[in-house]
Formats: C-alpha cells, sequence, structure tokens
C-alpha cells in the first residue's frame, strides 16, 4: 500500500548574508496511514523546516531537490491555492507555540468556527466579510461539542465557559487543547504536531500525552518533538535526524531502547538521570549548515569516529527493523 | 551559611475603580513564609511548577525585589539590613543564573565586555590580569576563546548560558543560586549545562541552590530537596529519599507516586479568581486526602522525620 | 560600530546616503563651487542661459549660485535645530525615565502639552514674537521637536531598565550609574541616531516652511527663503520654473535621503532578532 506521506531526497535551502543554509539535506521519509512517526533532534537540525516544507510554508527556503508526495499527490509542483486546499483538509498542523498560535481578539469558538468555515468553504476572498453569528449553525456547535468530548471535555457548563473565553485567559494546557480541537475539527488525513509537550509544565504535559496517544487510533500523526519520553508514548515509529538528515529510523522501541548511531545513543543517554551516577559524557557544539563537513556531518564530535567519516558521507545500512546512516554498520547490511 | 526565615513577598492586586465592582482587590501571596538552610557545600533542590513562586523567592534572596516579611541570613549577618558596602560584598559572594540567557546578557556588548564587567564593577586586578581571568573562565565552561569577540545573538542558547555561569564564576562566589539554568534548551545541551554546573561545584566547593520545575533534574542533583506550592514551602526532604519517600500529597502527585489531580490545568483552565482559596491549606482543593481542617487552617512546616519537614494536616 | 554596518545592507539606505553625501558635499564646499557670487546683482528675471544655468531672480542674482549657497545653510539649520531638539530630548528622557515617581510624571507632562500643541502654528507664533533671525529659527524649531525624541528616549529606558541583563548587572553589584553608563546609554544610542536622522528632515522641512511665509531670516538665503522669494516677487505666475522647482526638488531629495538613512536605523535599533532556522 501507499504510504500516506511520501518525503524523498528532500532538500531545502535557505539564502542567508552568511551564506546558503542547507537545512534539509536529503531526507527521505515514509508515513503510512493510521500510523504515529516521530521525528526527533535537537535546534538546528532541520525537523521543523521538513514538516514546513510538507505543508508548503518552507519560505523563504527553497526546495531545490526531491519530492513531497500525499495522498498520491505530488505536492512540491503545486502553486498556493491548490496548497491551501490541501493544508487544513489535507494535512493539519498544532503548533508549538499555545501562547501565540490564538487570535487574542476573537474568542475560542469564533476561531474554532473559523477553521470549520474554511474547511467547508475554501478560503478564498469572497469570505473575508463572513461575521461568525450569522455563520454559525447547530451542526457547528456539535461538532465543537462532539471533539471537546474526545478530548475529555465534556462538561457542558465548563465547554459553555470555554467557549466564550478569549485565549489569553486560558492556561497554556487549555490553550493547547482549543488547539488540537481546531486541526481536529478540520477531520485532516495527516495531523502534525510541532512539540507538543515542550510548552507545558509537568503536570500538562502528562495530560497533553494522554490525548495525543489516543488520537493516533484514530488519525495518522506525525510528531515533531526533542522530548523522548514524548515520542516514546505517542510514536510508533521514530526517525532521528541531524544536520538536515534522518540518520537513523525504526521502531521507537528500538531506537529508543538501543540507538545504533553514535548521536542518538548520545541524545538518549542525555535525557537519564541516576542519582549517585555521573551524567553522560556529552559532545561540544551544534553542527554549521553553511560551511558543511566533509563525510559525515558528525564526524568532529563523534566518540567513533573512523578516517573513512571525514571523507564519506554514510549511506544508509539496514540493522534489523533499523536503519542507520553510519559507518560503523556497513557489515550488518 | 545560607538562612531564610518566614521569608514573604506579597503583592496586592488592585483593579481600577470599574474593575472593582466585580473584583475586589486581592493580594497575592508570591512567596508566604518560607523558610530553609543551605549548608556550606550542599545543594539545596527547590522544585515547582510556574507559579509556585520559586523565581520571586530566588529574587528577593538577592535582593532583586522586596520582601514583605521575613528574613534571609547570610554568614550570620541579615542580608536586607545591609548597607550599600556590605551588599555589594554579599553580591560578589552570593551570585544568581537566571534562566533563559537570552535577556540575561545584554546584546550590544561582547562576550568579552560581558565577562569583564564583574570584574570591573569590583574593581579586580589590571587589563591584564582580568584578560587572564576570563579566559580562564572560558575554559571552564568549555567555551572557545573565539568566541570572546562574539555578541550574545550570534551564539547558541546553550553557549549563552554558559557566558552567563562563566560571568558567575568570575568573582569566586560561595553560594550560586541557579533559577532554571537549563530550561529551554535542547536536553543534550541542557544536559551538558547541569554536568558542568555540577563539576564546578564540585570543584570549587561551593554551594548551590538549584531551582527548577525538571523533577529528574532536582532529584538527581540535590542534597536536599524543598517543594514549593503556590508561594509555600510544602515539604523539605533529603536529596536520597526524595524520589520514592516524598509524603506530601502534591509532591506524591508530582512524582507521580500517586495519581491525583493536576492543580495546575483547572486553576486556570476556565478564568477563576483566586480569593476563593485564601483560607487554609493552598492545595485543599485539589487534595484527594483533605480533611475539614485544611480548609480552614494553613498547616505548618513540621519535622516529622530528622531531616524531613512537611506541611500537611494529613501526615503524622 | 554595528549601526553603520546596518547602513550598508541596506539598499535604499545606501541610495540616501549617496545622496545625503552629494548635499554635504556641495554644503562644504560652497562659494568654491559656484559659478557666481549669489549676492552679485546680474540681469533680473533671466532665463536660463550659458552663464547663468538656471536664470536669475528678481534682482538679478544668479539662482544656481543662490541654490548652491542655500544648501549649507538649509543643512546647517536643520541639523542645529535636531541636535538641540534631539539634545535636550534624550535628557529629558533619560531623567524621566530614570528617575521615575513625580519627576517622571512632572516631565512627562509637560512633554505631552508641548506635543500636543500643533507644530507649525506654535513655530509661526514663536518666530513672529521673536523675530526672524536666523537662531531663533534654530532655536524654535528645536523647542518644537524635542517632545517625540523624549518620550522615545524614555520609553527605551524603561525597557532596558528593565531587562534581564539590567537585573543582572545588579545582582553582579552594580550602582545606578553604572548602569545607566555601560547598559542604558549604548542601548538608547541607536535610537538617538536615528531620531536625529529624521528630526532634521523635519527641520529641514519646518524651517523651508517658515522662511516661505516670510517668517525667516531674510539675510540668510536658504531654499525656503528661496521658494519665499520666487512665490512672492512673481516667479510663480510668470511661469519662471527655474527659479522655484530646483529649492523646491533639493528641499524633497535631501529630505528623501535623510528619511531613508533614518529609517534604516530605525530598523535596526528594532529587537528583530530574526533566526529563520534557530529555535
Amino acid at each position: 500500500m501507499t504510504p500516506l506521506l511520501q518525503v524523498r531526497d528532500l532538500h531545502v535551502s535557505f539564502d542567508t548574508p552568511q551564506g546558503v543554509v542547507r537545512a534539509n539535506a536529503g531526507v527521505d521519509l515514509d508515513v503510512e496511514e493510521g500510523e504515529s512517526v516521530g521525528i526527533m533532534g535537537e535546534s538546528g537540525c532541520g525537523k521543523t523546516v521538513l514538516f514546513l516544507s510538507i505543508l508548503g510554508l518552507q519560505h523563504p527556503g527553497r526546495i531545490t531537490k526531491g519530492r513531497i508526495r500525499f495522498d498520491g499527490q505530488d505536492l512540491t509542483g503545486l502553486g498556493e491555492r491548490e496548497l491551501c486546499r490541501v493544508r487544513g483538509r489535507g494535512i493539519a498542523l498544532v503548533p508549538q507555540n499555545h501562547a501565540t498560535a490564538l487570535n487574542p481578539a476573537y474568542t475560542v469558538r469564533d476561531q474554532l468556527l473559523e477553521a470549520m468555515v474554511v474547511r467547508e468553504r475554501d478560503g478564498g476572498l469572497r469570505n473575508v466579510f463572513l461575521r461568525p453569528d450569522r455563520v454559525l449553525q447547530e451542526r457547528h456547535l456539535d461538532a465543537m461539542r462532539r471533539v471537546f468530548g474526545d478530548l475529555g471535555f465534556g462538561d457542558e457548563r465548563l465547554l459553555e465557559r470555554l467557549m466564550q473565553s478569549y485565549p489569553h485567559e486560558l492556561s497554556g494546557g487549555m490553550r493547547q487543547r482549543v488547539l488540537i480541537a481546531m486541526a481536529l475539527l478540520l477531520e485532516p488525513r495527516l495531523l502534525i504536531a510541532d512539540e507538543p509537550t515542550t510548552a507545558l509544565d509537568r503536570a500538562t504535559r502528562a495530560q497533553s500525552l494522554e490525548l495525543l496517544r489516543r488520537l493516533n487510533d484514530r488519525l495518522t500523526m506525525l510528531v515533531v518533538s526533542h522530548d523522548l519520553g514524548a515520542i516514546a508514548t505517542m510514536c510508533s515509529r521514530v526517525a532521528v535526524m541531524y544536520a538536515g538528515r534522518i540518520i537513523e529510523q525504526g521502531p521507537s522501541v528500538e531506537v529508543l531502547s538501543r540507538p545504533r548511531h553514535p548521536y542518538s545513543r548520545a541524545l538518549v543517554a542525555a535525557q537519564e538521570r541516576r542519582r549517585g551516577q555521573p551524567l553522560p559524557e556529552v559532545y561540544a557544539d551544534t553542527s554549521d549548515l553553511i560551511n558543511v563537513p566533509s563525510g559525515c556531518p558528525f564526524h568532529a564530535s563523534c566518540p567513533d569516529m573512523a578516517a573513512e567519516c571525514v571523507d564519506s558521507l554514510p549511506p544508509v545500512h539496514s540493522c534489523g527493523p533499523v536503519s542507520v546512516a553510519c559507518h560503523l554498520y556497513r557489515e550488518a547490511s | 551559611m545560607l538562612e531564610v526565615r518566614g521569608l514573604s513577598m506579597h503583592f496586592v492586586v488592585r483593579h481600577g475603580p470599574l474593575g472593582r465592582f466585580q473584583h475586589p482587590d486581592h493580594v497575592i501571596k508570591a512567596v508566604d513564609g518560607v523558610s530553609f538552610r543551605v549548608d556550606p557545600g550542599g545543594v539545596f533542590g527547590i522544585v515547582g511548577e510556574s507559579g509556585s513562586g520559586k523565581t520571586t523567592l530566588a529574587r528577593t534572596i538577592l535582593r532583586l525585589c522586596r520582601a514583605t516579611a521575613g528574613s534571609v541570613f547570610y554568614g550570620g549577618r541579615s542580608v536586607f539590613d545591609m548597607d550599600a558596602v556590605a551588599l555589594k560584598q554579599y553580591r560578589r559572594e552570593v551570585q544568581p543564573v537566571f534562566q533563559d540567557a537570552d535577556s540575561t546578557l545584554d546584546p550590544r556588548q561582547t562576550v568579552a565586555s560581558v565577562l569583564e564587567e564583574p570584574l570591573l564593577i569590583h574593581g579586580i586586578g589590571a587589563a591584564e590580569e582580568r584578560r587572564r581571568n576570563i579566559e580562564a573562565v572560558m575554559a571552564h565552561v568549555n567555551l572557545s576563546r573565539a568566541l570572546l569577540g562574539r555578541y550574545p545573538s550570534e551564539l547558541s542558547g546553550g553557549q549563552r548560558q554558559r557566558v552567563a555561569m562563566g560571568r558567575a564564576l568570575l568573582l569566586d562566589p560561595r553560594i550560586i543560586i541557579a533559577d532554571e539554568p537549563t530550561s529551554g534548551l535542547d536536553p543534550l545541551v541542557a544536559t551538558q549545562l547541569l554536568s558542568l554546573l555540577l563539576r564546578l561545584r564540585r570543584e570549587r566547593g561551593l554551594s548551590l541552590v538549584l531551582i527548577s520545575h525538571d523533577l529528574d533534574t532536582v532529584a538527581y542533583s540535590a542534597d536536599r530537596v524543598g517543594v514549593m506550592y503556590r508561594g509555600r514551602m510544602v515539604e523539605v526532604i533529603g536529596g536520597d529519599s526524595f524520589r520514592e519517600g516524598a509524603l506530601h500529597p502534591y509532591s506524591r502527585v508530582l512524582l507521580g507516586l500517586e495519581s491525583g489531580v493536576a492543580p495546575h490545568v483547572l486553576q486556570e483552565g476556565v478564568h477563576e479568581h483566586e480569593h476563593l482559596l485564601e483560607v487554609g491549606c493552598p492545595y485543599a482543593a485539589y487534595c484527594a486526602r483533605h480533611l475539614s481542617r485544611c480548609h480552614s487552617e494553613v498547616p505548618a512546616l513540621r519535622e516529622v522525620w530528622p531531616g524531613h519537614m512537611v506541611a500537611c494536616h494529613a501526615v503524622r | 560600530m554595528t549601526s553603520l554596518k546596518v547602513l550598508f545592507r541596506n539598499r535604499s539606505a545606501i541610495a540616501g546616503g549617496v545622496f545625503l553625501l552629494a548635499f554635504v558635499l556641495i554644503a562644504l564646499l560652497g562659494a568654491a563651487i559656484a559659478p557666481h557670487d549669489p549676492w552679485e546683482h546680474f540681469q533680473p528675471f533671466d532665463s536660463p542661459s550659458e552663464m547663468h544655468l538656471l536664470g536669475t531672480n528678481d534682482v538679478g542674482q544668479d539662482i544656481l549660485s543662490e541654490l548652491l549657497a542655500g544648501t549649507r545653510i538649509s543643512l546647517a539649520i536643520g541639523a542645529l535645530a535636531a541636535l538641540l531638539a534631539v539634545g535636550f530630548g534624550v535628557f529629558v528622557g533619560l531623567v524621566a525615565g530614570f528617575r521615575r515617581g513625580a519627576v517622571d510624571n512632572l516631565l512627562m507632562g509637560l512633554t505631552d502639552i508641548v506635543l500636543v500643541i500643533p507644530a507649525l502654528p506654535l513655530v509661526i507664533l514663536l518666530a513672529a514674537y521673536l523675530g526672524a533671525h536666523m537662531w531663533n529659527v534654530v532655536l524654535v524649531i528645536g523647542l518644537v521637536f524635542w517632545p517625540s525624541t523624549a518620550r522615545v528616549i524614555r520609553s527605551q529606558v524603561l525597557t532596558v531598565r528593565q531587562s534581564g541583563y539590567v537585573e543582572s548587572a545588579r545582582g553582579l553589584g552594580a550602582g545606578d550609574a553604572w548602569i545607566m553608563r555601560r547598559h542604558v546609554l549604548p542601548n538608547i544610542l541607536p535610537l538617538v541616531l536615528s531620531k536625529f536622522v529624521l528630526t532634521v528632515a523635519a527641520a529641514m522641512l519646518m524651517e523651508a516652511s517658515l522662511s516661505f511665509l516670510g517668517l525667516g531670516d531674510p539675510m540668510v538665503k536658504s531654499w525656503g527663503m528661496m521658494l519665499h522669494y520666487a512665490f512672492g516677487r512673481g516667479g510663480f505666475i510668470q511661469g519662471l520654473w527655474w527659479w522655484y522647482v530646483p529649492p523646491g526638488l533639493c528641499i524633497g531629495l535631501c529630505i528623501l535621503a535623510l528619511t531613508l538613512i533614518g529609517f534604516a536605523f530605525e530598523g535596526e535599533s528594532d529587537p528583530r532578532l530574526r533566526r529563520a532556522l534557530d529555535r
């Protein structure tokens, strides 16, 4: 069966005064229908640019090479109008920053309604003058109630208060729920969640994780995060990114418990805190995306660096269910 | 070495003449009667969610904001009564490292200038000696000397935070108060920073007050842990016992030892006013084990085991 | 300085810079490059010819020479007035922002009063009252433009005072004077620069307006005064465009150049640290 989302050899670059930044340098990713895939990596690895490119929102970045296929359709060649149709109904985004993703001038109800109206009517120019109260119908409210019920917010009175609230009156966790509801109301084929737990405190984080895990039963999801625990809970498969490439990919259980690539190993080890044991030794600095070093981009910081790592870019090797882009695993394939 | 007694920092939220009808003026007790001790060479961890008052606590101890009640003693002397000279010396020996080095470094100063500042303020050394100190500190925090000429905006988050740490170390302090030093950083970078902080502490025999909402970090690093909720210190326990042996209902919920109401979500979930919770234990409304007493009487922090203090009516 | 670097990156600012440089050069070289003495009398109302490239005015003075000489005057008045306005404005803004409390309220009240009064009528009144002399013009314009600088500077001072790095400096043991010198001043400098440049533009326009209305110093040949005479002595009616178009054009170009540069500076003082890929 063809995967719902297929990314092939994606290259995305940004022009900056300091030079050309190669944010994505050959990304290959498949997401099957019903799956939940996590993209893990630190700041600057390219995971944000990846999902933005999928949505066609990579500007001012440019897709210089590669293809993105969604539901059989090639997205890379599409114009803005067609992309608008894909966004929302095909692929919906739950943004990271719950504080700024909601318009402070509109109530929750109006913003949710906006999402639904855009979906029904194609967000074109002629809809600009629609007034929310004129357009609101019982079916819209029903849909909202249903969605919030699914999110664990069934109480009618509480829901009513919520609908009439403005974003600044809500806590971070609540706002995130609203954003998730907005995405769900669009009934997308694919849901992209950008750092769903990073902006939350511990108590809310647990709840959000639970919520998203349950959603996965009905939705295909792509979760972008650097939070290991979040990915472990939510995703069946995970891809680890570094310097614009996916350097390890496989079932999350495998990758997170037995990481192969030296960078993944460092990433996984870093999140452990065992009292009495010294913290894992970690390398120094982040990768340079402008002057990309020859060979493996990680070689300068790699504890297992060999001579060939300096010269040649490691191809992807299979290592059981996991694929790794590292010279160390050459024998395995 | 550092002792905090009954520290409180309350401020009154006044609503305008029209708002007064709906919302009466009420007092926000950012910090309410907090007491704890930091032993020389020890790590005291403070755990709390956002809004618990931990940052205000840190700033009040540093005299960056004014307390409404209580006192802080450093080396036996009362910090709030110090004159300008003593205060300057206090500031030399008790250094902060704040969250978000984005705002703690002047965007218009180079790294070298930022690091030079503490030395200049306290008149330490001539130009040559200052330069050597700065280079030494850069090495200590694993930063390349090449970064000295850069501006904060040209550094990564982790690098900026290390500059902030370096700046704190230059005055050779006795205590470092680190408020969320790693939040906002990637896990790998955060671990690196924590590891650095703890190593420096060991090497120099500093005391450290580590404030964080990240339980794992505090549980790992601290000799003693204080749990804060709504401005009050609800539990103080040894670092070794924290993970399994916390007794206060809120601590146990935080640690995942008990399932309970995560107070934060409902607290601000839909606009509520806090004046309802002014009497009695601040956690009573969400506590699974609340007694009638909890709603009227504020529990005091009492020693239930040697070295283990809990502020709860339901704990014997 | 980083501010200058920003200038070079901005294309419109470069264009502005080029023009401004040209005007400044003319102002400095002044009489040396003018074909005639601007005060010398020739045949009045002469059309453009080889000897008088822009013709002559009503009393026979060479218009081109007047124009070139006027560059120095117009720029000087603009710059001096701006210096006065921005200097005073910065002082007020600093004091108000740093002191807060009653002093702040008082100063801001005063600022608001002056800000609210419409500039041109006020300037006209003051100029008429004080008399038409170059220094009065400078003074009067300066008096009108200081409030907006004061407000902006005060705002920035307040922002800086509450920032994390100032708090850190206090944590290190710094006193008020130290913070003022090391943190506040450098952080308001770009703002001062941009405000200054924009105020010169505004001052020049104000001076031109004043002179045009006849309230400028008649002994001083600024571009505005040229316009005054051009319109007043029949240049407009007779369609002698070579008399009134050049000074008008110069005013326009010069102000445009200054504005472009001022905007470039303004853009930089805004804390827009956009790093497209950084999280």
